[in-house]
């Protein structure tokens, strides 16, 4: 996913702010998806200027149904 | 000796048929009710909606987690093969095909609610659980990725 997620990245830069969080390394990673409920990786969540979870995936996902969730977002 | 080698054969067989009669029982795929359901998860299964996201934000079992069939093969990768799940879906349908597709992957304890959420006696949870959930930002949209290099 990474490739994916880094080239979304650049082409939404200044818009969209991009967080990958390895969760078996990262504490304040895990402390997150604790407090998010994530269960299993990988996880997305697609969240809203405002801070509300707008999409929550579970699993890989396309090129296409990724770009429309981060295109969808505001 | 031919008789001794007699009572060796039969001995050995006797031995497989007792090993098999009384092997344990549990593990495989097993159906299960509403009541099924509730007792596994008391048991510490993990229970997965297979529907869509759409469907599992208008209604679904209170802890279940939604992995939509589409995604199940890519999100199950990790999981413990040992673990017990209970897979359930609207009618039987979709929650079928995700319990072949488990089984074949090697998952050796799935509970299949093959009657799906419309036959669920309990309460469901909505979606609006996950929307209430909030993430600090610095005024822009994130997107969050949590991942393992495993």
């Amino acid at each position: 996913m990474r490739p994916l997620v880094e080239g979304l990245e650049q082409t939404y830069k200044g818009k969209v702010e991009f967080r990958r969080l390895n969760v078996e390394t990262d504490q304040a990673a895990i402390d997150l998806a604790n407090t998010m409920g994530v269960q299993y990786v990988p996880t997305f969540l697609f969240v809203d200027a405002s801070g509300v979870v707008a999409k929550n995936v579970v699993g890989e996902m396309s090129q296409q149904d990724l770009t429309a969730a981060v295109q969808s977002l505001k | 000796m031919k008789k001794a080698l007699i009572w060796i054969v039969i001995a050995g067989a006797v031995a497989g048929i007792a090993f098999l009669a009384f092997k344990p029982a549990g593990g495989g795929v097993k159906n299960v009710d509403s009541a099924g359901v509730i007792a596994a998860q008391g048991k510490g299964a993990q229970i997965i909606d297979v529907r869509s996201q759409g469907e599992y934000e208008l209604g679904h079992i209170p802890g279940s987690v939604n992995v939509p069939l589409d995604t199940l093969q890519a999100a199950a990768a990790s999981w413990d093969r040992n673990a017990t799940y209970v897979v359930y879906c609207a009618s039987g349908a979709r929650s079928a095909e995700a319990v072949s597709m488990m089984t074949t992957m090697g998952f050796k304890n799935i509970d299949h609610f093959a009657q799906g959420v419309q036959a669920w006696t309990g309460k469901l949870d909505s979606g609006a659980k996950s929307a209430a959930q909030t993430v600090q930002t610095s005024g822009k949209p994130v997107m969050i990725e949590f991942y393992t290099d495993s």
